[in-house]
C-alpha cells in the first residue's frame, strides 16, 4: 500500500514513517504540502496521513486544493486540536477521518487500515457472516452455527461493528465512535466490559474463540475455523 | 503618577462652559423681559394718550371748540407755564398744546411741539429734559393739537438698567462661575484621583489595594466599589489559576517521575526482554493518565470559553440518559454495585450532545469510583417546570462539609493521597457543562449518601 505523509514535524515524521514502513507499506514522507501536491499528480497513493497546523500552507488549504483538483484518495487529518469544531471544519474539507494527536500508532494503522478498504459507496447490508457466525441485520439478531446469541443491544451492535471490519484491527476509540456515538473518552473500562460480556456469550460457550485482544491497541474478529 | 491639575480638568473646563452658557441665557432673558415690558408699557403709554384725545374730540364734538379748550384750562390763562409742567410731570404727565392755524396756541403749553420723525419730543421748558411721547390731532378746521406723555421709564430701561445688568451679570457671574467650577472639579478630581490611585497601586503590584467607600452611596461609591468587585473576582481568579499550575504541576510531576524510573529500569533490563516490555507498559500507562489531565484540561477550556455554544442543538435527553445507563449498567454490575434508572420519557432541552453526553458520563464514574462498597447508585432525569433535571447519587455516607466546599474545584479530590482513580477534574467539567447549558450543578443537602442535581433550562 502506497501511504503519502505531510507533516512538518521531525519527531513525528520519523515516528510515523518508521512505524508505517513497519507495518509493511511504502510510506513517502514531505515536510510540506508543495512537493505532496506535485507527486500526487504523479502517482497514486491508497491513503494520505496530512498534518492539520503546517507553516506555510496549512493542511486544510491543501486538503481543499486535492479535492479541488479531483483527488479522491482517502486524507487523515492529523491535529493538535480536540475542539468539536475542529472537527466538523476538518470533516467538511474533504477528511475522511481525523486523530487528534498524541495518537497511538496502532491507532493509526488501524484506521488507515479501515479508511483504505472503505469502499467508495457503502452499501447497506442485511447480513453479515463470519465463519459460523451469521448476523441478521433485519432482526438485528446473532447466531454461531445453529446457537442464537442472546446480547444486549450494545453487545449486538459491538458484534456488528467488529464484523464489519473482520481481520482488521479495532481499536477502543473506533468503538467508542462507532458504538456510542461517544467522541470523548470515558476513563471506566467501557468497551472492555462489554467487550468482555460479548465474549462471554460469543466464545466462551464454544471450543474456538473469535475475538481476540490485539495487545495495547485494540480487538480483532476472525474466523478461527 | 502625575495629577490632573483641577484647572485643566474636563470636568472644571464643562463647569466653567455651563457657567458661561448661563449668564448668556440670563443676558438674553433680562433683555428679553425688558423688551416685553416696555412693549406693555409703551401700550398703556398710547392708551392714555388716544384716551386724552378722545375725551377732547368728545368734548369739539358736543360743545364746540371752546369745549375742548375748557377742558384743558389750568386757571383763567391760555398758556401753561413753566411751572404748570413741573407740575404735571408730578401728577397727571400729560401735557397738552392746541393751537390755531397760525400757530397761535389756544390753550396749554407753548414749549410742546409734535416731531413725527422721532418717538421723543422734547419740550421747550429751561429745566426740563425728560422724554415725552407725542400725538398730534385735528380739532374739525378750526384748530390742531398735540398731547404728549412723559415716558422717563423707557429711557430708564434702555439706556441704563439693561447694560447694567448685563455688566453685573458678567461681573458677577463670571467669577462666580471659575471658583464654582473650581470647587466642583476639586472635589470630583479627589474622587476620581483616589479610584485612579487604586488602580495605580494594583498595577504596580500592590494587589490589595482597594477603593476606600466615602459610605454615601453616590455614583463615585457606585464605581468603586464595583471596582472593588471587579478587583476581587480577579484577585480570586489569580488564586485560582495559582491552585491550578499547582494541581498540573503536582498531578504531572508524578508520572514524569515514575516514567523517567521506568525509562531507566529499561535500561537495566535491556537483555532481559519481557521485564523491558513491562516496563515500557507502565510507563505507557503514567503517560496516558498524563495526556487525560492535559485532554482535560483543554476540555475544560473549550467549555469554559462558550465556543462549543455555537454547536447546540436539539438533544433528547431521555434518550441519551437511558442510553447512558444501559451502557454503564454492566460497569457497576462488575463493581458490585446496583445502578436504579429513573428516566421520564420526553425530555429535552437544547444543547451540546456530546457534552451532556460527557457530563452524565462523568457522574456515573464518579458514582462508581467513590461510592461505598455494594453502593446503590441512581440516575433519575424528570421535566420540571421550566428546566430539566438531572440527579445521579447513592446511598453512601454523603460528603465530607470540607470536601463539599471545594468539590467542584479543579484538581480538588476528596482523597487528599491521591491513591484514589481519577484526576480531580471530573466534576468541574460536570459544572462547566452546566453553565455553559445556562444551568449549574449542585451538591443537594440533607439527602442520604451524595446526590448530585443538574439543572438545565428546558
Amino acid at each position: 500500500m502506497q501511504v503519502l505523509v505531510v507533516e512538518d514535524e521531525a519527531e513525528t515524521r520519523e515516528f510515523l514513517t518508521r512505524g508505517l514502513s513497519e507495518a509493511g507499506w511504502d510510506v513517502t514522507v514531505h515536510d510540506n504540502p508543495q512537493p505532496a501536491l506535485l507527486d500526487l499528480g504523479a502517482r497514486r497513493f491508497d491513503v494520505i496521513i496530512l498534518d492539520r497546523m503546517m507553516p506555510g500552507m496549512d493542511g486544510l488549504s491543501a486538503l481543499k486544493l486535492m479535492r479541488g483538483a479531483g483527488v479522491t484518495t482517502p486524507v487523515i487529518l492529523l491535529t493538535a486540536m480536540s475542539g468539536i469544531d475542529d472537527r466538523v471544519e476538518g470533516l467538511e474539507s474533504g477528511a475522511d477521518d481525523y486523530l487528534v494527536k498524541p495518537f497511538a500508532l496502532s491507532e493509526l494503522i488501524a484506521r488507515i487500515k479501515s479508511i483504505a478498504r472503505r469502499p467508495e459507496i457503502v452499501e447497506e447490508v442485511n447480513e453479515r457472516r463470519l465463519g459460523s457466525l451469521h448476523i441478521d441485520r433485519l432482526a438485528r439478531q446473532a447466531r454461531r452455527g445453529d446457537v442464537v446469541l442472546d446480547l444486549s443491544p450494545i453487545e449486538y451492535k459491538l458484534l456488528d461493528v467488529i464484523v464489519e471490519h473482520a481481520g482488521e484491527v479495532v481499536t477502543r476509540s473506533m468503538l467508542l465512535e462507532k458504538v456510542w456515538g461517544y467522541r470523548f473518552d470515558p476513563k471506566t473500562s467501557l468497551v472492555q466490559t462489554h467487550m468482555s460480556r460479548l465474549r462471554a456469550k460469543l466464545d466462551k460457550p464454544f471450543d474456538t474463540e473469535m475475538i481476540r485482544t490485539v495487545h495495547g491497541s485494540g480487538y480483532m474478529i476472525h474466523d478461527p475455523d | 503618577m502625575t495629577r490632573t491639575r483641577v484647572l485643566a480638568s474636563n470636568i472644571f473646563r464643562r463647569t466653567v462652559a455651563a457657567s458661561m452658557g448661563y449668564i448668556a441665557v440670563a443676558v438674553g432673558l433680562v433683555w428679553l423681559i425688558g423688551f416685553i415690558a416696555i412693549l406693555q408699557i409703551e401700550g398703556e403709554e398710547w392708551a392714555r394718550i388716544e384716551a386724552e384725545i378722545a375725551e377732547t374730540e368728545d368734548a369739539f364734538q358736543e360743545g364746540g371748540i371752546e369745549a375742548a379748550l375748557d377742558l384743558h384750562r389750568i386757571g383763567d390763562a391760555a398758556e401753561w407755564d413753566d411751572d404748570v409742567i413741573l407740575a404735571r410731570l408730578e401728577e397727571e404727565q400729560i401735557v397738552v398744546a392746541i393751537r390755531n392755524f397760525d400757530d397761535d396756541v389756544l390753550v396749554g403749553y407753548p414749549g410742546l411741539w409734535p416731531d413725527d420723525a422721532a418717538e421723543l419730543v422734547y419740550l421747550d421748558h429751561p429745566t426740563l429734559d425728560e422724554g415725552l411721547r407725542a400725538e398730534a390731532f385735528g380739532l374739525g378746521d378750526e384748530a390742531w393739537g398735540t398731547i404728549a406723555l412723559f415716558v422717563p421709564e423707557r429711557e430708564y430701561y434702555w439706556g441704563w438698567l439693561m447694560p447694567q445688568m448685563t455688566y453685573a451679570l458678567i461681573l458677577v457671574g463670571l467669577p462666580l462661575s471659575l471658583i464654582i467650577g473650581f470647587l466642583l472639579s476639586r472635589g470630583v478630581l479627589a474622587r476620581i484621583e483616589a479610584i485612579s490611585d487604586t488602580a495605580g497601586a494594583v498595577v504596580s503590584g500592590r494587589m490589595q489595594s482597594r477603593v476606600e467607600l466615602q459610605g454615601t452611596g453616590d455614583e463615585f461609591d457606585r464605581l468603586s466599589s464595583e471596582i472593588n468587585g471587579m478587583l476581587d473576582k480577579l484577585a480570586q481568579l489569580n488564586r485560582n489559576i495559582e491552585a491550578v499550575s499547582v494541581g498540573v504541576a503536582h498531578d504531572l510531576k508524578t508520572p514524569l517521575a515514575n516514567v523517567a524510573g521506568r525509562l531507566d529500569l529499561i535500561r537495566r533490563d535491556l537483555n532481559d526482554s519481557d521485564a523491558a516490555h513491562a516496563h515500557i507498559e507502565k510507563a505507557e500507562r503514567y503517560l496516558d493518565g498524563l495526556l487525560r489531565v492535559f485532554d482535560a484540561l483543554l476540555r475544560l477550556g473549550e467549555v469554559e470559553t462558550g465556543r462549543r455554544r455555537a454547536g447546540f442543538g436539539q438533544v433528547d435527553v431521555s434518550t441519551l440518559a437511558q442510553d447512558m445507563a444501559d451502557s454503564f449498567a454492566p460497569l457497576f454490575d462488575d463493581a458490585q454495585k446496583s445502578l436504579d434508572v429513573r428516566v421520564a420519557k420526553g425530555v429535552a432541552t437544547t444543547g451540546d450532545r456530546e457534552l451532556l453526553q460527557q457530563l452524565l458520563s462523568n457522574l456515573l464514574e464518579n458514582a462508581i469510583e467513590h461510592s461505598r462498597d455494594a453502593a446503590r447508585v441512581f440516575v433519575e432525569l424528570e421535566q420540571a417546570r421550566d428546566a430539566v433535571v438531572l440527579r445521579v447519587g447513592d446511598d453512601g455516607p454523603g460528603v465530607s462539609p470540607i470536601d463539599r466546599a471545594r468539590l467542584f474545584d479543579r484538581f480538588h479530590r476528596g482523597d487528599q493521597s491521591r491513591n484514589t482513580p481519577g484526576n480531580g477534574l471530573g466534576l468541574s467539567l460536570v459544572k462547566a457543562i452546566a453553565e455553559l447549558h445556562g444551568g449549574d450543578v449542585t451538591l443537594l443537602e440533607g439527602t442520604t449518601g451524595a446526590v448530585f442535581e443538574v439543572k438545565i433550562p428546558a
